[in-house]
């Protein structure tokens, strides 16, 4: 069965963040994560083998302005058959082409389907920190490897290769 | 902003790299550090209102960049009093963190380390994550002592995994 991602911010799912927080509730903030866009979310398939994982990772890590750790959510796709979530494929727009097929969009999203689906994350999906060191060196491999040309790099990131 | 409050920001003992005290000052420095902190209280008061996405810039990550360029030392010393003392919203001092320990101004270097290695024990866990990413940005052997005081103490189980990996990277 294949998986979805989705990047989040791994600190806004910690609820120690909040002492205040009820057992059985969830913190606010949790939501900035899901924030929708004509009530779409936008999310990526990765293969049940995980093994376009690390070229989705790469792809949305040098979208980005700095090279920076990259926290994710991953979840089976089957959820979202639980949850009565719509999946539309949608090319996605990042600077290496090849991982754009894999983009995906939670569609026709409502208050009350984004909120199961933050409680559902909360409470099963695997949330995973990778460091900015790896990343740094995945953007190095891809670039070593000829998988992206240096030159569509931010200067930014760029900057910061060898 | 008043005395008491800028009394507890020269509490924090921030080290000085010419070994002189730093809560002995005059008037006119006084006056100098009370608008940078009035300064950067306003930036931080400003950032609440913005959504950060991890590795992407933003209005209160420039402002922060500009401020310590321009007052280097100083700019540091006020920012750890807003941080230290919790007076500032914790995810907007975790962002704070996360920056400074990208930023690139060697002048400030030590000031700004010196204040991830302590913040990462600080009672809010966006700043301790704030304060981890920021040392595992500027990857110096230095912080592992400190960031080995804070796995000791972490409680949550998540941050501590995260602590664990940005030791063994400053550790290899």
């Amino acid at each position: 069965m294949p998986l979805l991602l989705r990047a989040i911010r791994k600190s806004r799912w910690n609820k120690t963040t909040c002492p205040w927080l009820a057992k059985d509730d969830i913190q606010a903030d949790l939501l900035r994560d899901f924030e929708t866009k004509d009530n779409t979310l936008s999310v990526w398939l990765i293969q049940d083998d995980q093994s376009n994982l690390n070229e989705v990772v790469l792809a949305l890590a040098i979208n980005r302005d700095t090279i920076s750790n990259f926290d994710y959510t991953i979840f089976d796709i089957s959820l979202l058959e639980i949850l009565s979530i719509k999946l539309k494929v949608n090319e996605g727009n990042t600077l290496y082409k090849k991982a754009n097929c894999w983009h995906r969009d939670l569609v026709e999203l409502t208050i009350n389907k984004v909120v199961k689906l933050a409680e559902s994350l909360l409470e099963d999906a695997e949330k995973v920190r990778i460091s900015e060191k790896k990343i740094e060196n995945l953007i190095q491999v891809a670039v070593n490897n000829n998988q992206i040309d240096r030159e569509i790099l931010k200067p930014s990131i760029s900057k910061k290769l060898h | 902003m008043n005395n008491s409050t800028y009394e507890r920001k020269v509490d924090t003992k921030l080290p000085d790299s010419k070994g002189t005290d730093r809560s002995i000052i005059s008037t006119e420095d006084h006056q100098h550090k009370e608008y940078i902190y009035s300064q950067i209280e306003s930036i931080f008061w400003e950032a609440k209102r913005e959504n950060f996405e991890d590795g992407m810039e933003s209005k209160f990550s420039q402002n922060l960049f500009s401020f310590i360029r321009k007052y280097s030392q100083d700019a540091v010393e006020s920012i750890t009093s807003l941080i230290v003392y919790e007076k500032v919203n914790p995810e907007v001092a975790g962002e704070a963190l996360r920056w400074i320990g990208r930023i690139e101004h060697p002048d400030s270097y030590g000031f700004r380390r010196w204040l991830l290695e302590r913040s990462i024990i600080l009672p809010s866990a966006h700043v301790r994550d704030g304060a981890l990413l920021g040392i595992a940005s500027m990857d110096d052997k230095h912080a592992i002592k400190y960031l080995k005081d804070a796995i000791d103490k972490e409680e949550c189980n998540d941050l501590k995994e995260d602590m664990i990996q940005v030791l063994e990277q400053l550790e290899s």
